[in-house]
């Protein structure tokens, strides 16, 4: 997903020279080639994030499109206030592009884990946030937030992302795999574990539907209207905190409705991970394993009326 | 040469500011007071910023790092038909137009958002690389110093040199809460900013021919120029006392303050 999206930026970049690419020292073998080809619009800041997103913003708010790339931890969390203020509040259009989504970066720990960043994301006036499930969407996003007005937040995975073919438009919510008996809404890197849960759930006379909300903010509401209105019960899953992401946008939208709806999280509860090991290993471990076994149960309590 | 015409409108814009912040009983008097002889010297003769070209990008730009002192940005800007004269009571009201720390939304010419300190530099860095032809200045306070996104900036500028960039710092040595050589030892303060490549100036804050001389002087390398200022300039009660870093003038003090300015 690191490729596809240096690969995308690159060709955008060569269309126009309004957009900058700039590094607090991360990128090794993902970023040379637009370094090499575009030295004058690239930087390396230094190990210094809060700069990194303030010299963006200066460049913004000179015409240009600077994209911040960096882990997402230290993307969002460390530069919070230059975020905040130098993006959001001024409304320029710098691109923060954070890498390492949920628990990509396993084995380095909790420091590069990133379960809270489309919580604290979404939470800032004017700031747009996408998260990708596939390289298709990371595309499809790309090239869109080239033409997008005001900061945008790009979370991206790390670990060889699959490609689905289905259509990708900003801020609408992207049917997968289409069904009727429930909604399979993931967001960013856990839509492949949510592709193959819904077709194990179809084998077992389940006709779950598969939708990627890449854009989490704006949300599609309509579509979550949508699904209520129709009685459809919903599972979302996120590799992030169940405290304000997919979840919470999605649960948010269906209260408003006034109707009763079935929801079922499936998220990182709200609490750190000490354990070690890949990114596979970590999400068993911090409850997003086991997929299509808990929609199926989910389905079964419903069916049975059990609350 | 600046001349007594001048001395007279800084004259009227001191004034100026000690009503507004006498109406709303805003804080920051003292540092506002301490910058804004830079300020009138940089939007009056050295930065190319007037009324035509100010809405667009194509023309110097300035920011005052140390968003606390707006009064006086506000106070030159309507003073220098920058914005409209009428818009300082606007300041600080319910239903103003003009916040006591700055928003970019608010008037054209304020060129950045500022209140929380410690962004200017790096945002002023991103506009002298967009715009190399353009000279960006921004204005940073001595206690905003301790703030570690301003050293990031300046590494940085170890190695980019823009010498369309001019720093200027209003040192007048105090800070919040204490005197700013009690807090961090900027004693050397000019020769840590050359050891990073910058080309450090120190001048009297309050001579506006000595501020234009070293704005106007060239080199390679970015400009970091010291301004040594008193806090509460221009009001002999108000000078070096921390307690004007937030208090307001009352009805007898600000009678006091406008017949030592002689307005």
């Amino acid at each position: 997903m690191r490729k596809t999206f240096a690969n995308a930026l690159m060709s955008m970049a060569e269309k126009d020279s309004r957009i900058w690419l700039l590094t607090p020292d991360v990128g090794f073998s993902v970023l040379e080639g637009f370094a090499e080809k575009f030295p004058d619009r690239f930087l390396n800041v230094g190990i210094a994030e809060q700069n990194a997103v303030g010299i963006a913003a200066g460049l913004a708010l000179s015409g240009k499109i600077p994209y911040v790339y960096t882990m997402a931890p230290f993307a969002c969390e460390r530069t919070f206030e230059q975020v905040k203020i130098d993006a959001a509040y001024m409304n320029s259009n710098v691109r923060i592009v954070g890498i390492g989504a949920g628990f990509s970066y396993g084995p380095a720990g909790a420091t590069h884990h990133a379960i809270e960043d489309i919580a604290i994301m979404r939470s800032l006036p004017n700031m747009a946030v996408v998260a990708p499930g596939d390289l298709s969407e990371t595309k499809a996003l790309v090239r869109y937030s080239v033409v997008h007005s005001g900061p945008m937040y790009i979370r991206l995975g790390k670990n060889g992302e699959p490609e689905y073919e289905h259509d990708v438009e900003f801020g609408k919510i992207s049917e997968v795999i289409k069904g009727g008996s429930c909604a399979v809404i993931s967001t960013s890197t856990m839509l492949e574990d949510c592709y193959d849960a819904c077709l194990e759930l179809k084998s077992e006379g389940i006709d779950a539907m598969c939708l990627s909300a890449h854009t989490l903010k704006p949300f599609d509401e309509e579509r979550i209207v949508d699904l209520v209105s129709r009685g459809i019960p919903i599972v979302t899953v996120e590799e992030h905190n169940v405290i304000g992401g997919l979840y919470s946008a999605v649960s948010e939208t269906a209260v408003r409705t006034g109707r009763g709806v079935r929801i079922l999280p499936i998220a990182v509860p709200d609490a750190f991970s000490h354990f070690v090991g890949s990114q596979k290993h970590i999400r068993s471990r911090m409850g997003l394993g086991c997929l299509s076994v808990r929609i199926a149960d989910f389905m079964r309590s419903i069916a049975v009326g059990s609350v | 040469m600046f001349d007594e015409n001048d001395r007279n409108v800084l004259r009227t814009i001191r004034a100026d500011m000690l009503r507004m912040v006498h109406r709303t009983h805003a804080s920051h008097i003292g540092s506002a007071l301490s910058v804004v002889d830079a300020l009138y010297c940089i939007y009056s003769r050295v930065a190319d910023i007037n009324k035509d070209n100010i809405r667009g990008f194509d023309r110097d730009r300035v920011i005052l790092s140390k968003g606390h002192a707006s009064i006086a940005l506000y106070a030159v800007l309507a003073n220098l038909g920058l914005m409209d004269k009428a818009r300082l009571e606007e300041y600080y009201s319910d239903g103003g137009t003009l916040p006591a720390h700055l928003d970019m939304n608010a008037a054209e010419g304020v060129d950045c958002s500022a209140g929380s300190l410690g962004h200017g530099l790096p945002i002023a860095i991103g506009m002298a690389l967009a715009n190399p032809k353009r000279r960006v200045f921004v204005i940073l306070g001595d206690g905003e110093m301790d703030e570690g996104s301003v050293w990031e900036g300046i590494l940085f500028l170890s190695k980019h040199h823009l010498s369309n960039l001019h720093i200027l710092i209003d040192f007048n040595g105090l800070q919040g809460s204490d005197k700013v050589c009690d807090v961090v030892d900027f004693s050397r303060l000019g020769e840590i900013l050359q050891g990073f490549s910058l080309d450090c100036k120190e001048v009297d804050g309050h001579d506006l021919n000595q501020i234009e001389d070293a704005l106007r002087a060239g080199g390679d390398m970015a400009h970091a120029l010291i301004l040594r200022t008193v806090k509460g300039k221009g009001v002999s009660f108000m000078e070096n006392r921390l307690e004007w870093h937030y208090k307001s003038p009352d009805d007898s003090q600000l009678d006091a303050a406008l017949k030592e300015l002689g307005v």
